[in-house]
């Protein structure tokens, strides 16, 4: 499974406690393996593949030995006093709205912009160049309202002022100054505007698909100029782009597969308190 | 695959599934040859660590290792989960 370390808003209280010995508490990246029961086999962080194929086999063998492993436990007063036991009453936004559609963002950089640089979340200049070319990843939802407007041909402008929020953060604008316009035609076609790092235009290109008044296909293209983000690792490929620089990235917006699990991964933003309107 | 990675494999609580068909490939053509190929490169079911049936709920997860008898392997990441997957 997995989860988020900064906000941690898809977990319950007694979840966070469940978890208070298991590395929810990792900075930036970590893993843990460990059983339904609350038996912790192994914990750890992890950037090289060889380094994490050793920790799941150490996990597996522990598994398969009864005993080995460290019995569930409460937390000691000293981690009831951590951090993690303060955190764990921070707003929990679990899921999307039961009418919600969810769909991904994906982006990465598509232009050179020369040598990536290092910082802590990329382990320093090791694994820079593999941030370079990784995929973000983040969630938007759409409210029924915003679904019903699409099916019927008209782009709503909560859901631009919603996507905004999500191009000012690639091109470190603040929200409620970047100006994003789009349109939607009577044929489905997606098109639109939105201004990018350092004042430089970019374009919005797409098309949606409907069927029984709900919205059935999206897919949205986004390309323009993005800037250096570092906020412990949520900006992912942005992070290691050399500061004054100002590339060009591709984001891509698609509906998820409600299938997988995956999509429910609450948005970065979910919890702000205006994010569905 | 050895025989360590195979048991490595099945034990993990993935469940491999197969993509399902993209919605987009009904879409109306809007796309260029090179805005195809962006958007192949950033489509999730082309993210190879997107293929694995991840579980976002402890709770779920916890069923479900119990009833397949595996134990849980959990991934955290700041902000964007899975996304240094």
């Amino acid at each position: 499974m997995a989860m988020d370390n900064v906000d941690y808003p898809n977990q319950t209280e007694a979840e966070r406690d469940f978890l208070i010995d298991k590395g929810w508490m990792a900075s930036t990246n970590g893993q843990s393996a460990f059983t339904a029961d609350g038996r912790l086999l192994a914990t750890g962080y992890f950037f090289d593949p060889r380094e994490l194929e050793n920790f799941l086999r150490e996990a597996l063998e522990k598994h398969t030995v009864p005993g080995v492993a460290t019995k569930q436990r409460t937390p000691t007063d000293e981690e009831k006093r951590s951090r993690a036991s303060a955190l764990k009453h921070k707003p929990v936004v679990l899921f999307p709205p039961h009418d919600a559609q969810v769909v991904n963002m994906t982006w990465r950089v598509i232009s050179d912009y020369g040598r990536a640089e290092g910082n802590d979340t990329s382990a320093g200049d090791k694994y820079a160049a593999l941030f370079q070319n990784a995929t973000g990843i983040d969630r938007l939802w759409l409210s029924a309202t915003e679904s019903e407007s699409i099916v019927a041909g008209k782009w709503p402008e909560s859901a631009t002022k919603r996507l905004a929020r999500m191009l000012a953060y690639i091109s470190g604008a603040k929200s409620e100054t970047i100006t994003a316009s789009i349109k939607l035609d009577g044929a489905g076609r997606i098109s639109g505007t939105w201004t990018g790092a350092d004042g430089k235009p970019g374009t919005i290109k797409g098309a949606v698909t409907s069927s029984e008044g709900a919205v059935t296909g999206l897919r949205l293209l986004a390309q323009g100029a993005v800037r250096q983000v570092r906020d412990c690792g949520f900006s992912n490929n942005l992070q290691t782009i050399p500061a004054g620089k100002f590339p060009r990235a591709a984001l891509l917006v698609e509906l998820a597969d409600t299938a997988q699990p995956m999509h429910r991964v609450t948005p970065y933003r979910a919890s702000e308190h205006d994010y569905l309107k | 695959m050895k025989p360590n990675a195979l048991r490595i494999a099945a034990c993990l609580l993935f469940v491999l599934t197969p993509a399902r068909p993209c919605s987009a490939d009904t879409l109306p053509e809007v796309f260029s040859a090179e805005e195809k190929k962006l958007c192949s490169q950033l489509t999730l079911t082309n993210q190879p660590w997107a293929s694995p049936r991840w579980e976002v709920s402890l709770t779920e997860a916890r069923a479900r290792a119990t009833k397949e008898n595996k134990p849980i392997f959990l991934v955290v990441n700041t902000g964007n989960v899975l996304g240094f997957v």
